[in-house]
């Protein structure tokens, strides 16, 4: 809040008595969260006094309609949880808090922030800019420390879920929707995608929660790790070629990919003399070392073919499931392409030892592992909605899948 | 100067009759490393202040001169610089407390010098900025948008905010990479200072977003961070 003064803090813009907030008539040494409000109402304001009038029935007595009147009607009931709905108005964007919050968990949320944490997130949380990310039960609030029905991978399926529907479609939050999954659904897909041959039941699972975090971060990582490790195998030749390289005339261009411009330095140097031939190696290895960055063709195209080979190859997936007029939709096609991009992510990594037959070996078999998992995922799918033609469909997918593969080994793992 | 300050700006509706608190960011001893930015409204602690603000404030921003104008960014920026990536001794206004006065000029400034550090020298310097300056750009409003998207609840330009400021370890470790050729000292200087811009951004990101979810918001800002720093670690 502008200009507001912390209790008994250093207050800037005036004395100790400034406190714009006197209008409010908060009562903040309250203990629980229906005798207070936990977060003033965020609006820079005008002059304080009048302007704040109508908010000023938020505190004390008129609390009661904020809370639902629960302070008012103890005989109605349990005292477990209360619902409590706030809402946070920032000028900058919406915030809202919505949840069960118990007694108990209230006390110990005012012990937490009162006693001043010394977790910077968890007490930077407090000031009003955030909500309260430790109370924030967004998408499911009911289950949050409940151990999780069903399957680990399945995702979003506790609690409530919001309705993300009800934000307009340029809303980033709309699409919340397709990153619902925890941390334990993530890396339950991921290793089910590596060993998707032998337990097809990718599909089934995700088939109500697919996400998109996935594919994304996937076809992410993976530009990464092929442009940081085609950097360190370029840095690692460019350092053998530059200790072992004999000093003045034979610069042999080396076969090294760190070479792949030979200059023509060398040529020039021989038939001009030893200075020449000192700049010119001086230029050689300059030309080596920026070596390393000079594959930003590279890492353009990594971005196109991983991405693209979600959303075209997923794209073609789905239209002709849709062409049979098959159950599918668009999302879980795009969440079942990426995460079989995952297995690429180690082979990746793997692929820095300069075994020629080991990387064949390393992205054969990652290619035959990401084929089956799409050719059992996708059978049922393609059985049920065109039996006749089904052969072709599953053939074509595991071709992709395999020229994929080749591509890569052919151009991105080669490093 | 809309785009690239958060305090005025949210006080447009106001203008017109303009409240002490149109020109709270303005410190009054610029410089002074005892000033407070902005204090935290009364939440859930005591307070005990009552008294009238005054009315008209001092310093007016119109008829100033340019250099204080500049100054007061410069203060702006080292006084988020300082709040979030040395966030151990603000307890009570921590990280998000500073956010609440963000600026895009610190993460700009940041972004550039990066961008150009990482360039200098090279074959194409030019593509290298590109590229450098597009990852952490970009980086910084996908990480943004990863995070609401995973169900956490930020200030767009707040978060981008703290991940430009964030990179100013890196700049550091991509500066002292620069001029060092000792590799293990590269390495212990990157490391370091990548566990630095973590240990700044971890917290905030980590919280942001509901319980089981940490992982996720935290592992694409490591995965730009650690690309990053391997970039400043293997340039020459």
């Amino acid at each position: 809040m502008q200009g507001a003064g912390p209790p008994g803090g250093h207050n800037p813009f005036g004395g100790p008595g400034a406190n714009p907030f006197n209008a409010y008539q908060v009562d903040t040494t309250a203990q629980f969260a229906d005798e207070v409000v936990p977060a003033v109402p965020q609006q820079p304001a005008g002059p304080p006094g009048g302007a704040f009038a109508p908010q000023g029935a938020w505190g004390g007595a008129g609390a009661a309609g904020a809370w639902g009147g629960s302070p008012q009607q103890p005989a109605q009931g349990s005292f477990g949880p209360q619902h409590v709905n706030l809402q946070f108005t920032d000028t900058t964007a919406q915030q809202y808090v919505s949840g069960t919050m118990g007694r108990g968990e209230e006390r110990q949320n005012l012990v937490h922030h009162g006693a001043g944490s010394t977790d910077p997130g968890a007490s930077s949380s407090v000031p009003g800019g955030m909500p309260f990310p430790q109370q924030q039960q967004q998408p499911y609030s009911a289950g949050d420390g409940a151990p999780s029905g069903g399957m680990p991978g399945a995702g979003g399926e506790r609690g409530h879920r919001e309705d993300y529907t009800k934000y307009p479609f340029y809303n980033v939050r709309r699409y919340r929707e397709y990153f619902d999954v925890d941390t334990t659904d993530v890396l339950w897909r991921v290793g089910n995608s590596m060993i998707g041959v032998f337990r097809p039941n990718f599909m089934e699972v995700t088939m109500k929660n697919p996400d998109l975090y996935g594919p994304f971060w996937a076809a992410t990582t993976l530009i990464f790790i092929t442009a940081v490790a085609g950097n360190f195998v370029s840095w690692l030749a460019w350092r053998k070629n530059n200790s072992i390289s004999p000093p003045p005339p034979p610069i042999l261009p080396s076969p090294s990919p760190s070479n792949l411009s030979p200059s023509p330095s060398p040529a020039l140097a021989d038939s001009a003399g030893s200075e020449l031939a000192n700049v010119g190696r001086l230029l050689l290895s300059k030309m080596a070392q920026d070596q390393w960055f000079t594959d930003y063709t590279k890492l353009a195209t990594s971005a196109a073919i991983f991405y693209g080979y979600i959303f075209i190859v997923g794209l073609i997936v789905w239209g002709v499931v849709k062409w049979f007029r098959g159950e599918l939709k668009l999302v879980n096609v795009f969440c079942i392409y990426g995460y079989c991009l995952t297995v690429y992510v180690p082979v990746s990594i793997a692929c820095v030892v300069p075994i020629n037959w080991l990387q064949w070996l390393l992205v054969m078999l990652a290619t035959a592992l990401g084929a089956g998992f799409l050719f059992m995922n996708f059978k049922n799918t393609i059985y049920s909605a065109a039996p006749a033609k089904a052969v072709p469909v599953l053939l074509a997918i595991v071709l992709a899948h395999i020229a994929l593969g080749l591509g890569l080994k052919l151009y991105f793992f080669q490093y | 100067m809309w785009p690239f300050r958060g305090g005025n700006a949210n006080n447009g509706a106001q203008a017109a009759a303009p409240g002490p608190e149109l020109f709270q960011d303005v410190p009054q001893v610029p410089g002074t490393s005892q000033y407070v930015p902005q204090s935290p409204p009364p939440t859930l602690a005591s307070s005990t202040a009552t008294a009238a603000p005054p009315a008209i404030p001092d310093e007016y921003t119109l008829d100033e001169s340019i250099w204080k104008t500049i100054w007061r960014d410069i203060v702006t920026i080292g006084r988020n610089l300082r709040s979030v990536l040395i966030p151990v001794n603000w307890k009570f206004h921590g990280q998000a407390q500073a956010l609440r006065n963000w600026d895009l000029w610190g993460p700009l400034v940041f972004m550039l010098v990066l961008a150009i550090v990482l360039s200098l020298g090279e074959a194409n310097a030019s593509a290298v900025f590109a590229m450098v300056f597009a990852e952490v750009a970009l980086g910084a409003i996908v990480l943004t948008i990863n995070v609401i998207l995973l169900g956490g609840e930020l200030v767009f330009f707040q978060a981008v905010c703290l991940l430009g400021y964030c990179l100013f370890p890196l700049v550091v470790a991509a500066i002292i990479c620069a001029s060092i050729a000792n590799k293990w000292i590269r390495c212990l200087v990157t490391l370091g200072c990548l566990a630095w811009a973590s240990v700044a951004t971890i917290p905030f990101i980590g919280n942001a977003v509901p319980r089981g979810r940490k992982m996720l918001a935290v592992y694409p800002v490591m995965l730009m961070y650690v690309s990053l720093a391997w970039l400043a670690m293997v340039k020459t």
